[in-house]
């Protein structure tokens, strides 16, 4: 009996043992899983979105350093470039006649370039996105309430109709060869990276200024209308910062003054 | 103590795949959280079949690997049909038997304590 029972026992937990392998085993996989979904989990609860690839996000993420980087560098070489150009001036403009009439020359087209601060009479216009909250299940609604790129361009044109002589946004100064566009929720004006509130600063004559912007059913009737804060100062001063980017032609050459063909008669003043 | 053996076992895969990176793209991660629902369930399953002695290894390897693929196989027919909450059937079934055999495992475990104690 007690011989029979010891048997029992032993080969109860031969059994015993088999199975709980299995499950050691299973139990490994089950535990490498929660941890897979758990991170991944965590990767969406960071909130790249439900469709994106994570890997793709480390890659562009890699993508925007690099970039972020090669760009800071380029700005220090404009930086740089700018000081020497600096450098060049002041010599001109310690040498003789002819020297201090160039420097002159080139100061009055660096004016005109967009390439020095600039500071007189005329407004200064703030706009946010609107106070209103469109519903959530309207997102049409929604993208009507927020500052696009084609509201700050209604509003660069009405200044350049009003007779504006310098225009920045977010203290990026607007010159000939700038655009103002949307890129996801940002807004790139001369390529760099901006949004809301929108600080537009334009030099001309105020008042001008003003009854352009305020225009029944302009640009502005229509942002107020949707309750966009708007607030619009007319100043006896305010500054407009020089172009800080690049403004090398890659693409166009000048025509030879004898082969010109002359300019339109409009354009002629 | 023999029962550390899963329980370390499971930590161990945990933090093997816990150290990695996460490289499981976002569009997958239901049927991940499912075929984990499926895991445990077999793990429980078995742990049920072991104390009441009729456990068989070809089941339940069989049902591991059987369990996996219909709980991820209803929710690709789910992505597929347009039918996203169909997820939710698996979900629903495991959650089910899961319970079940926690309470199966709790009363045996119970019983056996209970007879232990009271063996003179």
């Amino acid at each position: 009996m007690a011989v029979g029972g010891l048997h029992k026992i032993e080969v109860r937990h031969k059994h015993t043992r088999r199975w709980v392998w299995y499950i050691t085993a299973i139990s490994f996989v089950t535990g490498a899983l929660f941890a897979a979904s758990l991170r991944t989990q965590g990767k969406l609860r960071e909130g790249f979105g439900d469709t994106t690839v994570v890997w793709r996000v480390d890659w562009l993420a890699e993508r925007w350093r690099a970039a972020r980087d090669e760009n800071k560098e380029l700005r220090e070489t404009i930086q740089s470039l700018y000081a020497t150009l600096a450098e060049y001036d002041k010599t001109m403009a310690e040498g003789g006649q002819v020297q201090k009439l160039l420097s002159k020359e080139l100061q009055k087209y660096k004016v005109l370039m967009g390439l020095t601060e600039l500071k007189g009479p005329g407004v200064v216009l703030t706009l946010k996105d609107s106070t209103l909250r469109a519903p959530a299940n309207d997102p049409e609604m929604a993208e009507g309430l927020i500052i696009h790129d084609r509201d700050l361009q209604q509003i660069v044109n009405e200044l350049r109709a009003a007779g504006a002589e310098a225009i920045a946004i977010n203290e990026q100064r607007l010159v000939e060869r700038s655009a103002i566009r949307c890129v996801g929720p940002v807004t790139h004006i001369n390529n760099v990276p901006t949004g809301p509130p929108y600080v537009i600063t334009a030099i001309g004559d105020p008042q001008v200024l003003r009854s352009g912007l305020t225009i029944k059913g302009g640009v502005i009737d229509g942002l107020k209308l949707l309750q966009f804060p708007v607030e619009l100062k007319t100043m006896t001063e305010v500054r407009v910062p020089a172009f800080g980017g690049s403004s090398e032609l890659k693409y166009a050459q000048p025509v030879e003054p004898a082969e010109a063909t002359p300019a339109p008669e409009e354009a002629k003043q | 103590m023999i029962w550390l053996a899963p329980a370390c076992a499971l930590l161990c895969g945990f933090a093997v795949v816990f150290a990695l990176p996460p490289y499981v793209s976002a569009q997958y991660a239901n049927y991940l959280s499912v075929a984990l629902l499926a895991g445990l369930d077999t793990i429980l399953g078995g742990l049920r079949a072991g104390l009441e002695e009729r456990f068989d290894d070809h089941v339940f390897i069989t049902g591991f690997f059987i369990n996996m693929l219909a709980a991820t196989a209803i929710v690709w027919l789910g992505d597929l049909i347009g039918l996203r909450e169909l997820y939710l059937a698996a979900v629903v079934a495991l959650g089910i038997r899961m319970f079940t055999n926690v309470g199966i495992v709790r009363r045996l475990l119970v019983g056996r304590t209970r007879a232990f104690r009271e063996t003179p």
